[in-house]
C-alpha cells in the first residue's frame, strides 16, 4: 500500500474513468528560443515546407471540426471555426511567405515570429476576452508547426496516455481516436478540454505539477481519473485492478436493471442519484442512466450558444425538451450562472472576477436576462407542474434572495394578466456556494424551498483558492474539514427546517465524497451521468453508519496524510 | 471605389465572433477591403487584422472597398454592421 502511494502522482479531477497504456509525449515543437537558429535557411525550400504544412494543417483541422461536429457542444465549434478564420488568415500567411523570403529564416522561425507580433497587438489591446483568444493563435502555430515536422501521430490505436504540459481542444479531438486516457500539468477543471475529454468519455487527470519529470515517453502508466491519480509503472496487481475497473466501467454503460434501479443504502435509506445536464446531447445519457431526475441544468452554456436569439420561445424549446426527457422525475435548473466577462461588456473587466459580478449578483442587474428566462421556465412548468424546480446560482445575503422573489412575483403577475398559465406552486432553492451562505444557512432556510450546493466553488471560496492555478491548487481540497463543515452546517439547516438538501459539483460522483456527504445529511447527489452506476453501487455497498463514520473521521482529518489514508482504505475495500 | 462610414452598435464590439463573420461575409467578393479607424488601416478579409483593431461599441469606422463587385459588397458588410452582428 505504501509502495503503490510513493509510485502514484496526483492532480486534479478532470473526467473520470480508468486507463492503462504507455506514455505518449506530442512532438516537441520549435521552442521559441531560437533552438534551431539558423542562417542559411534555404528560402525555396523553406518556402515550400511552409506551403506544404500549411495545406496539410488546413486538412487536419477540418477533420477536427468533422469530428467536433458529431460529438460536441455549439460552443466549442465556434472556437474552431474561428481557428479554421485564422489559419486562412491571407495577412497571416503572406507575411510569413515574405520573412522566409526576405531574412533567409527556416520556416519555423517565420511562423513564431509572425505569430508573436499577432500576439502581442492584441495582447495590447489590454481587452481580456480579446487577450482570451490568443490560446487560439498559440493552438494554430503550433499546429502549423507540428506538419511542418513528419506528423508523429502513433501507429498503436489503442492503449496510449496523451500527456503534456497543456493540452488544447483541438490536439485531444486530433488525438482521441489514438488515446485511452490523458493527464497534462496546467490545472483548470472547467477548461474547454476538460469539457471535451467528458463528453467523448476520455479519463483525463489536470493540474498535475510532477507529471513531466515522472511520466517519459513510453513508460507504462495507469491512470486512474476519478481518484485524479497517474499510477507510475505498475504492477501487475494494480493493472489489473485497473483492468477489472476499466472493464465495470464499460459494463455500467449498458443500461442493467440492476444499475437503473433507485438507489438505497444497504440499510435501505433511499438516496437520489440525479443527474447533471448542459447540452442538449446530454439528454440521451437520461435514457441511458436513468437517474431519478436532473439535480442541475446549467442554462448558460445553451444560452451562450443561442448566439442571435435569447428569446422566451427558444429557451423554453430547451427546458421543455430537459422536463420532457426526465419524465417522470423532477429537473432542476440554475438560472444562468455566468461572470461578466462571458457578457462582453465594458464594465465587467474585473481584477478579480472569482470574487465580482457573477451569478445572482450579475442576474439581479441584468433584469432583462433574469426575466425573460424566468418567464421561459414559467411557461413550461404549466404543463409539468411539480415536476420543475429554479435554483439561483452564487446566493451571498438574504436580500438578494427577496429581490430575485420580487422579479418572480413582476413576471407571474405579467403572466397572469396575459392569462398564461404558469405553476405558482413552482419549488425556488438557493445555491450554497459562497461561505457566507453556508454559514448563514439557518438563516436562509427559512426563506427556501431546497438547497443545493456547488461544491467546486464552495470550495474554492472556503479555501481561497483557484485550483486553476498550478502554484496553489493543491490546497484545492473538497474533503477538507473547513469545506466539510460548511457543508454540515447547511445540511444541518436544510434538516432542522425540513427542505431537501442536494450536492451538484463534481465531488458528488466521487464515491468517497458522496458517501461522506451522505454521512453528513445529504440525500440528493447530482453528477455526470457516467458516474451513475458507480455511485449507485457505492450507495447499495454502504450502510448510513458506515457514511456517518466516514463523514466523521474525515471531518477530524487535518492533515494531507490522514485524508489520503481514509481515502487509501475505501479502495481496498 | 466606395467608402462608407459605420458606427459599431452591437456591445461587444468586434471581437472574435463578429470579426469572423465580417471576414466570412467580405471573402465572399472579389473587390479589397480596407477598414480604417483612428488613423489605422486593415484587411478586412484579414481576421488577425480585425480583431487588432480592437474596435469597441460605438467606434466610427470608415469602410473602403475596391473592386469589381465593390458595391454588392459593400452592401453585404455594411449591412452586418447595420444588424448589429445579430448578437441582440
Amino acid at each position: 500500500m505504501a509502495e503503490a502511494y510513493s509510485r502514484s502522482i496526483h492532480g486534479s479531477y478532470g473526467s473520470g474513468g480508468c486507463a492503462l497504456g504507455t506514455v505518449l509525449i506530442p512532438g516537441q515543437v520549435y521552442d521559441g528560443n531560437g533552438s534551431v537558429m539558423s542562417t542559411s535557411a534555404d528560402p525555396k525550400k523553406e518556402l515550400d515546407r511552409f506551403k506544404t504544412a500549411h495545406n496539410d494543417a488546413i486538412t487536419s483541422l477540418q477533420h477536427v471540426v468533422d469530428a467536433a461536429k458529431k460529438m460536441t457542444g455549439r460552443d466549442v465549434i465556434d472556437i474552431i471555426q474561428t481557428q479554421q478564420e485564422i489559419l486562412l488568415d491571407p495577412e497571416l500567411n503572406q507575411s510569413i511567405l515574405q520573412l522566409i523570403e526576405e531574412s533567409s529564416l527556416l520556416a519555423e522561425q517565420a511562423i513564431d515570429q509572425v505569430f508573436r507580433r499577432y500576439i502581442r497587438s492584441i495582447e495590447e489591446t489590454g481587452i481580456a476576452y480579446m487577450v482570451e483568444r490568443t490560446a487560439d493563435l498559440r493552438d494554430i502555430r503550433d499546429r502549423l508547426l507540428r506538419h511542418l515536422n513528419v506528423a508523429q501521430f502513433p501507429t498503436q490505436r489503442h492503449g496510449n496516455i496523451l500527456i503534456n504540459h497543456e493540452i488544447t481542444p483541438t490536439e485531444l479531438l486530433e488525438y482521441a481516436p489514438f488515446i485511452s486516457g490523458a493527464a497534462m500539468v496546467k490545472g483548470g477543471s472547467t477548461s474547454h478540454v476538460v469539457i471535451i475529454a467528458k463528453s467523448i468519455g476520455i479519463p483525463f487527470v489536470v493540474g498535475v505539477k510532477e507529471l513531466m519529470q515522472h511520466a517519459t515517453k513510453g513508460l507504462s502508466v495507469a491512470i486512474d481519473a476519478d481518484r485524479a491519480q497517474i499510477l507510475l509503472d505498475p504492477d501487475a496487481e494494480t493493472c489489473s485492478r485497473i483492468q477489472s475497473r476499466i472493464k465495470n466501467g464499460q459494463e455500467s454503460t449498458l443500461p442493467q436493471i440492476e444499475d437503473t434501479m433507485p438507489a438505497q443504502t444497504r440499510c435501505g435509506t433511499p438516496i437520489r442519484v440525479l443527474a447533471n445536464v448542459e447540452f442538449g446531447s446530454d439528454l440521451e445519457n437520461i435514457a441511458t442512466y436513468q437517474p431519478q431526475g436532473v439535480g442541475l441544468v446549467r442554462t448558460e452554456s445553451m444560452l451562450m450558444a443561442m448566439v442571435t436569439d435569447h428569446s422566451v420561445a427558444r429557451q423554453q424549446e430547451f427546458y421543455l425538451s430537459v422536463v420532457e426527457a426526465s419524465l417522470p422525475h423532477e429537473v432542476t435548473f440554475r438560472l444562468i450562472d455566468i461572470g461578466g466577462d462571458k457578457l462582453n461588456e465594458r464594465e465587467s473587466f474585473e481584477t478579480n472576477p472569482h470574487l465580482g459580478w457573477r451569478g445572482a449578483r450579475l442576474l439581479l442587474d441584468r433584469p432583462s436576462l433574469l426575466d425573460t428566462q424566468l418567464e421561459a421556465i414559467l411557461r413550461v412548468s404549466a404543463t409539468h407542474p411539480g415536476m420543475i424546480r429554479v435554483m439561483l446560482p452564487m446566493l451571498t445575503i438574504l436580500d438578494e434572495w427577496y429581490r430575485f422573489k420580487d422579479h418572480l412575483h413582476v413576471v407571474q403577475r405579467r403572466l397572469s394578466a396575459n392569462h398564461i398559465p404558469y405553476d405558482p406552486s413552482i419549488k425556488l432553492g438557493m445555491m450554497i456556494e459562497v461561505p457566507s451562505a453556508a454559514i448563514m444557512a439557518h438563516q436562509l432556510a427559512k426563506e427556501a424551498d431546497f438547497f443545493s450546493i456547488g461544491t467546486n466553488d464552495l470550495t474554492q471560496y472556503v479555501m481561497a483558492v483557484d485550483r486553476g492555478n498550478p502554484m496553489v491548487s493543491s490546497l484545492y481540497d473538497t474533503l477538507h474539514p473547513a469545506v466539510l463543515e460548511t457543508i454540515r452546517i447547511a445540511s444541518d439547516a436544510a434538516q432542522q427546517h425540513n427542505i431537501p438538501i442536494s450536492i451538484c459539483g463534481e465531488s458528488a460522483s466521487d464515491p468517497v465524497s458522496a458517501a461522506c456527504f451522505i454521512g453528513l445529511g445529504v440525500r440528493d447527489l447530482s453528477m455526470n451521468p457516467r458516474a451513475i452506476p458507480s455511485i449507485r453501487k457505492m450507495i447499495r455497498d454502504t450502510t448510513m453508519d458506515e457514511c456517518k463514520q466516514l463523514a466523521m473521521k474525515l471531518l477530524s482529518a487535518h492533515t494531507l496524510e490522514e485524508r489520503k489514508a481514509i481515502r487509501g482504505m475505501r479502495d481496498e475495500g | 471605389m466606395i467608402r462608407r462610414t459605420v458606427t459599431v452598435t452591437n456591445s461587444a464590439g468586434l471581437h472574435a465572433r463578429p470579426a469572423a463573420q465580417l471576414v466570412q461575409v467580405a471573402s465572399q467578393y472579389k473587390s479589397d477591403f480596407f477598414i480604417h479607424m483612428y488613423g489605422y488601416r486593415v484587411n478586412g478579409k484579414s481576421i488577425l487584422g480585425v480583431m487588432t483593431l480592437a474596435a469597441e461599441q460605438g467606434a466610427e469606422l470608415e469602410l473602403e472597398f475596391i473592386g469589381e463587385d465593390e458595391e454588392k459588397a459593400c452592401e453585404a458588410v455594411v449591412g452586418l454592421f447595420s444588424a448589429g452582428f445579430n448578437e441582440h
